[in-house]
């Protein structure tokens, strides 16, 4: 797995589940020490920008002020030794004392009586938020498995006991608790690198990868995306942990949880449908879109597309650049209501879960599928309707500047519907990167139309030497983005007299494209025809 | 050696009658909320008006609070949107308000005024950042919300939400370095 960078570090950070950044640090030194300096540098923030402590006095003024107010919707009960008034400092001050006392054995109560793993109803089905619709599907299509795995070392207990898996995703809730029987998860365990956990058919091929570590809060849940056709009608799933990591600052734990089972995929394939789709269209600037099939399985729905580039197209972009193509597109219900956006500039309604693609380098075929965990094809007219795509495209673009004259004079660079004023330049250490090296920081704000980013920039001096430019800044949503930031300039140790910024590659987004057709009406589930999502969670 | 009670679980006791759980809610949260306020330029006795309103409503509302949504994002909302009723009042009458920073005991009083002079430096130029800005900046570094429930509190995109984030941070630093600079 590739390293993180700091901005995604930084977001990763206020992300509720750490559980994919935790499994990457405990196995990698330098994402560890960048996650270090991240905590350091949000712990500054945090300081400088809340400086002021309230005393404890002040919690009594707000609880003697609760005194009067009742909770909306509960019962009233009288109760006259609640009467405290702000003045009545002395009486405020015993009842809070009283209060202390009370808190202090109310949290002894409940550490003490934390409920054990089997008290507790821990499901992927539970009502918080865990289960998509396509998981809620494929219970009620009787597709969940329960392989009974559990396997204890050095007191702690990893458990297996609910498996979803068809032709779209394999979704495993594991459960990990140490040896007082509670669970082990978040931020602080870290706990099993599950990227270790192998999937495959009867021939031993691997057929799914990891795509996402989630879950609630009492178990991990684990979905792999099948990247690959399955041969059998028979998964193996496998686990061979040698080490617990429970927290970064602590020691790892050896041990060994060692575990396989089988996935009998027999109902699941049986209930999977396959609806062909026929429609193709080329964009005005040679790019071929075939639809190739739907295939609706219990737990969702995968769009299978190819793509191919017309001669022209393709002199400007290489395999590699291919490979960065997107599609952007939507589904839009018989009203013309959006159901899922896909790749979109304006982001939001995703019930996309991945996309993956392979490239054809003897065909220039591109093979796309589409997961997800909910397109009602079956249920409802639907429409696909294609919104552009971007493609990364060879360029020769330009702009001459002084570096120390742009601070006064700003130089605008306009290529491709892009415009980008520079700013101002300096040498500073390199932003990205703590105690980093000297480079070149070009400052600069403008609007996009085109992606800008999976592009190449760079800058030339006038003895002809290349520095290559890295982009560090914001980009905005929307058909117009507002962009701002620094070009990194790495090499660069001194502000030369004059430089050339070139763009030699830009990540174009084509929009001028105008096709959309009505996928086939599918077959319905006869057992989900009256759904009942509240229901189901029940 | 007990672990610190979850939110929900000091929510679930106020509920079940123990009004007094509720001071650990209030000592959880009482110097965010009252740094964002202070960082949103309420003075330091509206501030702290503000800051009790927003528990006394919470308090009030408490069971509208979904245990599957963050208790933080939501005491945030409140507090904010008790902000934006105050900017419509005329100003508010103070009443019994304490004096601070709570001096720690490791600090000496050089130091407590060194660190006092460099905050109150940076609670300044906080005041240069457009409102929007300054909100992101002050939400994010509760260290508590995701871009998403920042978006969800602020009415912006995600998207909005990491870039202002980003220029609050890189004007902050640039005005807080060109000070330096020119005080050198």
């Amino acid at each position: 797995m590739k390293c993180w960078t700091k901005q995604e570090m930084e977001v990763a950070l206020l992300d509720k589940d750490q559980s994919l950044l935790q499994s990457h640090i405990a196995h990698c030194q330098a994402c560890r020490s960048l996650y270090a300096a991240c905590l350091a540098e949000q712990e500054e923030w945090n300081q400088s920008l809340f400086p002021d402590v309230l005393p404890d006095a002040w919690d009594e003024k707000v609880m003697s002020a609760l005194g009067n107010i009742t909770i909306e919707g509960e019962t009233v009960q009288e109760d006259s030794t609640r009467i405290l008034h702000s003045g009545k400092r002395n009486r405020v001050l015993r009842r809070t004392g009283i209060a202390a006392a009370i808190f202090i054995l109310l949290c002894g109560v409940l550490v003490y009586a934390q409920p054990t793993i089997a008290e507790l109803v821990r499901s992927l089905f539970n009502a918080d938020g865990s289960a998509d619709i396509g998981l809620l599907e494929a219970r009620k299509l009787g597709i969940v498995q329960d392989p009974k795995v559990k396997v204890t070392d050095q007191g702690y207990t990893l458990e297996i006991n609910e498996v979803v898996a068809d032709g779209t995703r394999i979704v495993i809730a594991v459960k990990l608790t140490d040896r007082e029987g509670r669970v082990v998860r978040g931020l602080d365990s870290g706990a099993l690198d599950w990227r270790g956990l192998k999937i495959t058919d009867d021939t031993g091929q691997e057929i799914a990868e990891l795509k996402s570590l989630g879950g609630a809060k009492y178990f991990d849940k684990l979905t792999f995306i099948i990247t690959k056709p399955m041969a059998s009608n028979t998964i193996h799933v496998s686990g061979d942990f040698k080490e617990l990591m429970l927290n970064l600052n602590k020691p790892r734990i050896q041990g060994h949880w060692k575990f396989d089972f089988t996935v009998d995929m027999t109902r699941a394939n049986e209930l999977t449908k396959v609806e062909p789709l026929g429609a193709q269209y080329t964009t005005p600037e040679g790019l071929h879109i075939q639809m190739n099939r739907l295939v609706r399985t219990p737990s969702g729905v995968s769009l299978e597309i190819t793509t191919s580039l017309s001669k022209d197209a393709i002199v400007r972009s290489s395999l590699d650049m291919q490979q960065q193509l997107l599609l952007m597109y939507h589904f839009e219900d018989e009203q013309g209501t959006t159901i899922s956006l896909v790749n979109s500039q304006n982001g939001g309604l995703d019930s996309l879960i991945a996309q993956y693609h392979t490239l054809d380098e003897q065909t220039g075929e591109t093979h796309w599928v589409y997961t997800f965990m909910y397109l009602p094809f079956d249920k409802q007219q639907v429409r696909f309707v294609l919104d552009g795509y971007s493609l990364p495209l060879e360029r020769q673009a330009s702009v001459n500047f002084h570096p120390t004259m742009l601070g006064a004079k700003p130089v605008v660079f306009e290529d491709a519907g892009d415009t980008i004023q520079l700013l101002g330049m300096k040498i500073d250490k390199n932003p990205n990167e703590q105690d980093g090296e000297l480079v070149g920081l070009i400052n600069f704000a403008g609007q996009a139309r085109n992606m800008f980013y999976q592009e190449e920039w760079v800058v030339q001096d006038g003895q002809g030497r290349q520095y290559p430019v890295q982009f560090r800044g914001g980009i905005e949503g929307g058909e117009m983005k507002k962009i701002d930031g620094d070009f990194i300039v790495e090499g660069m140790m001194e502000l030369p007299e004059q430089l050339t910024l070139m763009r030699k590659v830009v990540n174009q987004r084509f929009t001028d494209v105008n096709w959309s057709f009505p996928l086939p009406l599918g077959e319905p589930f006869p057992e989900l025809d009256r759904i009942d999502l509240q229901k189901l969670w029940q | 050696m007990s672990e610190p009670l979850s939110d929900q679980a000091m929510i679930e006791q106020v509920l079940q009658g123990h009004q007094e759980a509720y001071a650990m809610i209030v000592h959880r949260y009482k110097n965010k909320i009252y740094g964002i306020l202070r960082g949103m330029g309420v003075n330091k006795e509206d501030a702290q008006d503000l800051t009790q309103e927003t528990f006394l409503k919470a308090y009030r509302h408490l069971r509208q609070h979904h245990e599957d949504r963050s208790f933080s994002a939501w005491l945030y909302t409140i507090s904010l949107n008790v902000w934006r009723d105050h900017l419509r009042k005329p100003s508010a009458v103070p009443i019994d308000h304490f004096d601070f920073v709570e001096p720690s005991e490791d600090m000496t009083p050089e130091s407590q005024y060194l660190r006092r002079e460099s905050q109150q430096e940076i609670q300044d130029k906080l005041k240069e950042l457009p409102e929007h800005q300054r909100l992101v900046l002050l939400l994010r570094y509760t260290n508590e919300l995701s871009y998403d429930e920042i978006a969800d509190i602020t009415g912006m995109s995600p998207n909005k939400v990491r870039n202002d984030l980003h220029r609050a941070k890189e004007r902050l630093s640039r005005n807080m370095r060109q000070d330096e600079e020119a005080g050198a």
